[in-house]
């Protein structure tokens, strides 16, 4: 993927990620909570974290590396990751 | 070596006449978790041949190794691989989706039907242009007299790009005739089917066309079919079929646009199986440019009041 390298707009929002997290998941984004765990408690399988990957790649316009994309085990995780990205990005 | 068998489960999904391109959901025809990352083909075949289960074409009395499975589509993966190409093209082949990337392979699509009804016998999927879904009911056929199964889901699945038109599934249920009497099932008709191949360079002879008036003859067998579909492409092989068939002792030829895939001579053979009043023995063919004919013959059962789910 060319890696897009434009500003974000605004600071990461959390409700929207938990939002996006449930829509590639098909679940009720009650059920994305803080914690919850993508493998024990949302049936998060390997494809589906690859898809989880590719789609925050899309929307978030960044680049995550193989052992980012394991790490991710929760909404907390993807949060935490992507703000870090953000951050990085817009540095001087 | 082919086998007669009796329809029990009739499912279709389709769009209705004026219907848009959301015409189909899957959180309610399928449930409301699981099924985001099916191609709709896939969605359609699905509710189908949930369709036709509930439609009374048992499986549960089968052996799963002994239940099969012949699906048929043209257009299941037209807009997938649209969307892969415009994907690849711009130059972001890693945002390819990881969880659609496995229907990349066209055999993948009639997978979670399968797996849904616990089919653990012969599984195949048949692409034929035009005939693949009447191409299900022969082979399911020939793998029960085969002794390779005892029941199959015969099916055709359709998504094409300029639809709605042309989507959906029609899913059927079939066994054999002394299975069907021994569980008091409702039986819609006797279906055999039959593909052949008449390649446009031999129709193109008189010679060529007179062998598939014999061949034609030879599979209609003695049997007094009133009247006859004829699903085409408006190709050279559609008319010398037709032609053949003007020779040969057959009712009324209606003719119709096959449309874009295979599942307009399924769709058909349902509405004739469930709808009152349909004349008893019925002829059915698709018919492909390339080639491919199509036969299925019906012996429609006695008129009932049930219609395809």
């Amino acid at each position: 993927m060319t890696e897009q390298l434009s500003t974000p707009t605004r600071p990461l929002d959390k409700e929207e990620l938990r939002a996006l997290l449930a829509q590639i998941l098909d679940v009720d984004v009650a059920e994305v909570t803080d914690t919850a765990h993508f493998v024990d408690e949302l049936e998060v399988d390997s494809l589906m974290a690859l898809e989880i990957a590719v789609q925050l790649e899309q929307t978030y316009q960044v680049k995550l590396g193989e052992k980012e994309t394991v790490a991710l085990k929760s909404l907390d995780d993807a949060y935490e990751l992507l703000s870090a990205k953000l951050a990085d990005r817009v540095s001087p | 070596m082919t086998a007669t068998a009796v329809i029990t489960g009739i499912g279709v999904v389709v769009p209705p006449p004026d219907a848009g391109g959301d015409w189909f959901d899957p959180r309610t025809a399928l449930g409301p978790r699981g099924y985001r990352y099916l191609p709709p083909a896939c969605q359609f075949l699905l509710a189908a041949g949930r369709r036709a289960v509930a439609d009374g074409g048992r499986l549960d009395g089968v052996p799963e190794e002994r239940r099969a499975a012949v699906v048929g589509t043209n257009t299941g993966l037209a807009h997938l691989f649209a969307d892969m190409d415009a994907t690849v093209t711009s130059g972001t082949a890693d945002a390819l989706s990881p969880a659609l990337a496995p229907f990349f392979a066209v055999n993948v699509l009639g997978t979670r039907l399968v797996s849904e009804h616990a089919v653990k016998g012969p599984f195949m999927t048949v692409t034929s242009p035009r005939v693949a879904g009447i191409e299900a009911l022969g082979a399911g056929a020939r793998a029960m007299a085969a002794g390779r199964c005892d029941a199959w889901i015969a099916a055709a699945m359709e998504h094409p790009l300029d639809g709605p038109a042309g989507s959906g599934a029609v899913a059927m249920i079939l066994e054999r005739p002394a299975d069907a009497a021994a569980r008091d099932a409702h039986v819609y008709g006797t279906c055999a089917a039959s593909a052949l191949l008449a390649p446009p360079s031999t129709l193109a002879t008189a010679g060529g066309r007179r062998r598939l008036g014999e061949v034609l003859g030879s599979v209609l067998g003695d049997a007094a079919y009133q009247e006859v579909d004829v699903f085409g492409d408006g190709s050279a092989t559609e008319e010398a079929v037709v032609s053949a068939l003007t020779d040969l002792p057959v009712g009324a030829v209606r003719r119709a646009p096959a449309g874009p895939g295979c599942l307009a001579p399924l769709e058909r053979l349902a509405r004739l199986l469930t709808e009152a009043g349909s004349a008893r023995e019925r002829l059915v063919l698709a018919v492909a440019g390339e080639g491919h004919i199509g036969v299925a013959r019906l012996a429609i059962s006695e008129p009932t009041a049930r219609g395809a789910g």
